[in-house]
C-alpha cells in the first residue's frame, strides 16, 4: 500500500526531488520508493558485462546455405576474352567451311521466309548504323579497360558478321548461316546500346 | 543508446555485400543479444532468437526505405521474433507464473527480478527492458516501439508497480 504521491511519482507526475522529501515523512512510500531505486539500480546492471556469443559464424553459414553457388572466372579477363575469340573463330570457320553442304531437309528457308529475314536484318543494320556513329565519341569517354573491352567485343561480332556473311554468299537461304547472322547482328546492338547507356 | 549505423552501410547490405552485413552484426549484435535474453529469459531460445532476427534482417533489409530509424526497423523484427519465442515457451510449458510474492529468504536478487521481469506481460516487459535494462527514455521507446508515449508511461507504471510487490518490498 502507498499514498497517491507515490503512483504520481511512478507515474512522472511527481518530480524525483519532491518525492524525495515527501518519503522523508511517510513511512509507507519510503519502502516502496527504496524497493523502486534498487530494481531500476539492479536492473541497470543486469547487462553490464553481459558475455555474447559470437553467433555471426552460425549466422552466415545459415546464409550461405541458402545462397545459390555462382561461379566466377578467377582469372584475368583477357583469357575469357581469348576463349570467347576462339570459340567465334571456330564457328566461322565451320560455317565457311566448302565441303559443308545445306542439307535440303527444312534447313533451306523459302523464298518468301527469306525475304522476310533479310528485311528483318536491314532494319537491324540500320539501328545499328545509327549507333555506330554515336560509339567513337562514348569510347573516348568511358575509362579502360573497359572501353578496350567493348572494342574488342564489338570487333569480334563484326568478324562474327562479316564470315556469316562470306558464307551466305554462296548459300544465301541457309537457315543456319542466317541464324548465326541474325544473332551476331542483335548481339551488336544490344553492345552499343549498353555502350552508350547514360551510366554504362 | 546505440547509435544510428551510417546509410552506405545499409545500403551495402541491401546489395548483399556479406561484409557490410557482418559490420551491421556487430554492430547491433550486444543490444539484440541483451534485449532477447531479458525477454526470453532462456539462453539457449536466447541464441536461436538472435539468429532468426539476423537472418530475418538479411532477407528483409532490401524492404528498409529509409523513412525511419534503422534501429526501429530492427526492433520490429526483433521483438516479432520474440514474441514466436515466447509462444513456443509457453507451448512447451515454460512460461512463468508468479502471483505471490518472490520468497526473500537466502535467495539472490538479481535471479528473483529476473524471474519477477519474465513474468510481467510481454508488452509491459518489452517496455520496461528498454526503460530500466536498456536506459532508453521513454520518447525513444516509443518511437522503437511505434506506440504513443502515454502507452509506454502506463505500461512502465504497471511494470514497476508489479515488480515492487512481487519483490515483496510492499
Amino acid at each position: 500500500m502507498t499514498c497517491k504521491k507515490f503512483r504520481d511519482y511512478l507515474k512522472g507526475q511527481l518530480a524525483p526531488d519532491a518525492m524525495r522529501v515527501h518519503v522523508e515523512n511517510c513511512d509507507i512510500c519510503r519502502k516502496a520508493y527504496r524497493a523502486d531505486q534498487k530494481i531500476l539500480l539492479a536492473s541497470g546492471a543486469l547487462n553490464q558485462g553481459l558475455e555474447i556469443p559470437d553467433l555471426w559464424p552460425s549466422v552466415q553459414k545459415s546464409l550461405r546455405n541458402e545462397q545459390p553457388v555462382i561461379l566466377k572466372f578467377k582469372g584475368p579477363k583477357w583469357l575469357l576474352w581469348a576463349a570467347a575469340a576462339a570459340i567465334l573463330i571456330l564457328t566461322s570457320i565451320w560455317l565457311v567451311n566448302p565441303s559443308r553442304k545445306a542439307t535440303p531437309s527444312g534447313k533451306i528457308l523459302s523464298r518468301h521466309a527469306l525475304e522476310q529475314v533479310i528485311e528483318a536484318e536491314e532494319k537491324y543494320q540500320k539501328a545499328i548504323q545509327t549507333l555506330e556513329e554515336l560509339a567513337p565519341d562514348q569510347l573516348e569517354k568511358t575509362p579502360e579497360p573497359l572501353a578496350q573491352l567493348y572494342r574488342n567485343k564489338l570487333s569480334l561480332i563484326d568478324r562474327q558478321i562479316e564470315n556469316c556473311k562470306t558464307a551466305l554468299a554462296g548459300n544465301p537461304a541457309n537457315s543456319h548461316i542466317r541464324n548465326y547472322l541474325m544473332a551476331a547482328l542483335q548481339d551488336k546492338q544490344k553492345t552499343l546500346e549498353e555502350l552508350l547507356k547514360p551510366n554504362g | 543508446m546505440i547509435p544510428e549505423p551510417g546509410k552506405e552501410l545499409i545500403q551495402n547490405c541491401q546489395k548483399r555485400d556479406m561484409e557490410s552485413f557482418r559490420m551491421l552484426y556487430r554492430h547491433y549484435e550486444k543490444f539484440v543479444f541483451g534485449f532477447c535474453l531479458r525477454m526470453l529469459n532462456n539462453q539457449q531460445d536466447t541464441e536461436d532468437a538472435v539468429q532468426t532476427v539476423f537472418l530475418n534482417l538479411y532477407h528483409g533489409i532490401v524492404n528498409f526505405k529509409f523513412n525511419s530509424r534503422f534501429t526501429t526497423y530492427l526492433m520490429s523484427i526483433t521483438r516479432n521474433v520474440c514474441f514466436d519465442m515466447l509462444r513456443q515457451q509457453k507451448r512447451r510449458g515454460e512460461a512463468p507464473d508468479l502471483t505471490e510474492p518472490v520468497s526473500r529468504e537466502g535467495t539472490d536478487y538479481d535471479h528473483d527480478l529476473l524471474q519477477a521481469i519474465s513474468n510481467l506481460p510481454s508488452r509491459t516487459r518489452e517496455c520496461f527492458i528498454l526503460f530500466a535494462v536498456e536506459q532508453y527514455p521513454q520518447a525513444e521507446i516509443a518511437e522503437l516501439l511505434q506506440i504513443k508515449i502515454g502507452t509506454v508511461k502506463a505500461l512502465i507504471f504497471q511494470a514497476r508497480q508489479k515488480l515492487i510487490y512481487w519483490l515483496n518490498e510492499a
